[in-house]
């Protein structure tokens, strides 16, 4: 890294910029946005992390966070200096105190294009928002400690390369091939994203009538509950020309987690995945989006949840993973969400899973259903086993499935459609599926002035 | 939206002394399960094992897979319940290294 180049074309305000070559930091601009920076690595080769370049790094964290600027780290490779001894431990202790403290203040967002290994990793933890490219490797222990350990061979791109964080770990959100395919996933998140949690976001620019009528969605979601669709192509034709970005997409898949524009406006956006799984709910996916409902949350950025859910995906090691506990951190996050909430549901939404997805009684602003919502306890079948299974046991066998299949239709009927709950005030209104994008585009603004007042305490103890 | 690589990235290897990370000075270590299936324990917590030795089996479909302990040491425990699913790679026992 040319330091003095650096100085001239990168940062507009340097910070210690003689004090460690190999370790750039500053205010800087990328593609309009002013951000504090900073950049680790130089070489093929991780940069050993001494004590005086950490002091450089959190200290450019302090400023965007005192600043107001979104914190953004790029390393090409970083690792613990073992000849620092336990300065070079102190060293990244700071960073990842400075990080903790911006957390919530400023968005946190790092860009991984190299090796970030053994305690330094976890930092990588700590960041809102990690972008992984192809050099991507991060892990604490490090190959050679899991062979010894447990006796598998794995070699440093399966135990941590961008494909595992993407997938089975979730500690990457986005993902790209190298680092301009990176630093492009930045600058359209950044687009999206205010400059802290003070800063009301500017609306974007969007010839996009708000009144567009949304003609395909019902040829998107099929009519029979039990066939899939892709949830995604819902969520392009309800928002401004027809655009998302996707965090997270390759983890927790029964729930998409994106972001996106209404009326000009950012919006979280929290989808079920009828395509993954039914859009059954499990630990992984409940974990994403309550850290994503959080991450809004903090940043003042309105919620738009998408509900089409059969509940829970049963298993024995689901519970005993801990499905409650998981489950409890998206219910928590919603239900201490203060920003504008707006809630569609679309198809199935059934027992827990509909509370949990901000319904009403969760604390959303608006709760609208399409005519085809249903909103129950559970499926009819279901039902029926259990409120008559004693009446159809005493039939004869010939006329048991006629009376099943009758006492279904009567529950359906009944129960599942949105009208029980638009009458008891669980849903605002029963809308027509054409009319989602207007719908929820004419409500957002009146929403943007909300204010709430939590309780005063040190802080909330929300299952983590 | 998730761009997806069609190159590989680096070699692993290219890594070279830099694939270090925490490596924990312990005594302990764990036995993982070699493939997917039904976890079936015959080691007795408490006991003495040798390296060779079986701890349990994994049953598939109508394989048996013997699990063996590559080290030797106190069998401490399971770490995964008789009749439990188990996944390639989980730890299903550990043992602390006989001193």
């Amino acid at each position: 890294m040319d330091q003095t180049g650096l100085l001239t074309t990168t940062y507009v305000r340097p910070i210690a910029a003689d004090a460690r070559p190999g370790v750039g930091a500053g205010i800087r601009d990328v593609d309009g946005h002013s951000v504090a920076c900073f950049e680790i690595g130089d070489g093929p080769e991780p940069r050993p992390l001494t004590a005086d370049d950490s002091r450089v790094v959190h200290r450019v964290i302090d400023d965007g966070q005192n600043s107001g600027l979104p914190i953004v780290g790029i390393v090409h490779g970083a690792t613990v200096d073992a000849t620092c001894g336990i300065e070079g431990l102190d060293g990244w202790g700071h960073v990842a105190a400075s990080l903790a403290r911006a957390s919530g203040v400023v968005p946190t967002i790092l860009v991984l294009d190299g090796p970030c290994v053994s305690g330094l990793a976890l930092v990588v933890g700590l960041f809102d928002v990690v972008i992984a490219t192809d050099r991507a490797v991060a892990y604490v222990s490090s190959p050679a400690a899991v062979a010894t350990t447990t006796g598998r061979l794995v070699d440093a791109f399966d135990l941590g390369g961008a494909a595992t964080h993407s997938s089975r770990s979730g500690v990457a959100h986005l993902r790209a091939p190298d680092l301009g395919g990176a630093m492009s996933l930045l600058t359209q998140l950044l687009d999206l994203l205010p400059l802290n949690n003070a800063d009301a976001k500017g609306e974007a620019l969007s010839s996009d009538p708000i009144d567009r009528s949304c003609d395909r969605l019902g040829e998107i979601v099929p009519p029979d509950p039990r066939r899939s669709y892709d949830v995604r192509r819902v969520l392009d034709e309800i928002l401004d020309d027809g655009h998302h970005l996707e965090l997270s997409a390759g983890f927790g898949q029964a729930i998409v987690c994106a972001l996106g524009t209404l009326a000009g406006h950012t919006v979280g956006i929290v989808a079920n995945q009828p395509a993954w799984l039914a859009g059954a709910i499990d630990i992984e996916s409940s974990q994403k989006a309550a850290r994503f409902v959080q991450w809004c949350d903090a940043f003042g950025i309105p919620l738009l949840t998408v509900v089409d859910t059969p509940g829970y995906l049963p298993g024995r090691d689901l519970e005993w993973a801990g499905m409650i506990r998981h489950g409890g951190q998206l219910a928590f996050a919603y239900a201490a969400a203060t920003v504008p909430r707006l809630c569609v549901v679309l198809r199935k939404a059934y027992g827990g899973a509909f509370i949990v997805m901000d319904c009403k009684t969760m604390g959303n602003d608006l709760c609208v259903a399409w005519p085809s919502a249903e909103i129950a306890v559970m499926g009819a079948a279901g039902a029926v086993q259990i409120l008559h299974a004693r009446e159809l046991g005493t039939l004869p066998e010939t006329e048991r499935d006629d009376e099943r299949s009758r006492r279904e239709s009567e529950y359906e009927l009944t129960h599942v459609n949105p009208h029980e709950a638009a009458r008891r005030g669980y849903v605002d209104a029963v809308i027509d599926p054409e009319r989602t994008r207007e719908v929820l585009c004419r409500a957002l603004p009146s929403l943007l002035g909300k204010r709430t007042t939590p309780p005063v305490r040190k802080h909330h103890n929300g299952p983590l | 939206m998730m761009v997806h690589s069609s190159s590989p990235g680096p070699d692993a290897t290219t890594l070279g002394g830099f694939e270090d990370g925490e490596f924990p000075v312990v005594s302990e270590r764990v036995v993982i399960s070699p493939i997917h299936g039904r976890f079936e324990p015959t080691a007795v917590d408490g006991d003495d094992v040798a390296a060779g030795q079986l701890v349990g089996e994994v049953v598939r479909s109508d394989e048996r897979i013997p699990v063996v302990t590559s080290i030797a040491g106190r069998f401490m425990g399971h770490l995964a319940e008789r009749g439990e699913r188990v996944r390639d790679g989980q730890p299903i026992a550990w043992i602390r290294l006989a001193s």
